[in-house]
């Protein structure tokens, strides 16, 4: 079975959320801020990643629109 | 027995320009929603960098994992919204709210540096919120009235 893309936007942005929030927790534990800000940088490039590759794919088809 | 009747060019034109009259209804139905998410997702995230004065990592790490967790699930939501809608949005509109989502999820990271600096002054930190707010509700307010 082939994964559809909006099947990987969806399980890529849900993954980098739930990475996010375990670094976030690890925080309390090891003590190191740098986590918090290392799951947010990975978090917020994944989410504009995904979200831009999507808004391309809404201009793709109106290539071979007849104008 | 075919019970289509061929429909002459003048017919045809009718019909293309109501079916275009349904994709432009669709597509205004489309950006008004997607801005209503747009508005009620920028205010929750200003309203969450504000509360980082409250909950401080530092202080209160239970309430900051709290926010943390909220601001990840507003913006899975947000992104998942805009993975459902964005065909039916006007051109032009998918740049807008990337811009608008961008700029806010920036300006989150830099009010989440500036807060664990040490607590200011309510109305700095009033400011801070409506300054992470404002590219989403702007961009939310502008999608709704277009």
């Amino acid at each position: 079975m082939k994964a559809t893309f909006n099947t990987w936007y969806i399980a890529s942005i849900i993954l980098a959320g739930v990475a996010f929030f375990t670094l976030a927790l690890s925080v309390y534990f090891t003590g190191q801020t740098i986590l918090l800000y290392v799951g947010m940088g990975v978090f917020l490039a994944v989410t504009m990643t995904m979200t831009s590759i999507m808004a391309q794919r809404q201009r793709k088809p109106s290539k071979g629109e007849i104008k | 027995m075919n019970s289509e009747k061929e429909l002459n060019p003048a017919e045809q034109l009718a019909a293309l320009g109501k079916a275009q009259q349904a994709m432009d209804q669709a597509s205004g139905y489309g950006a008004k929603l997607m801005g209503t998410y747009c508005i009620v997702l920028g205010l929750l995230i200003g309203g969450l960098a504000a509360l980082l004065q409250i909950y401080r990592p530092d202080e209160n790490f239970a309430g900051f994992i709290v926010i943390i967790s909220l601001f990840a699930v507003a913006v899975i939501a947000m992104s998942l919204a805009y993975g459902k809608l964005y065909r039916s949005l006007p051109r032009g509109f998918s740049k807008m709210y990337l811009r608008g989502f961008v700029l806010s999820m920036v300006l989150y990271t830099v009010a989440l540096v500036i807060m664990s600096a040490g607590p200011f002054a309510w109305p700095v930190v009033l400011i801070i919120g409506v300054v992470v707010a404002a590219p989403l509700c702007v961009t939310g307010i502008a999608m709704v009235r277009k």
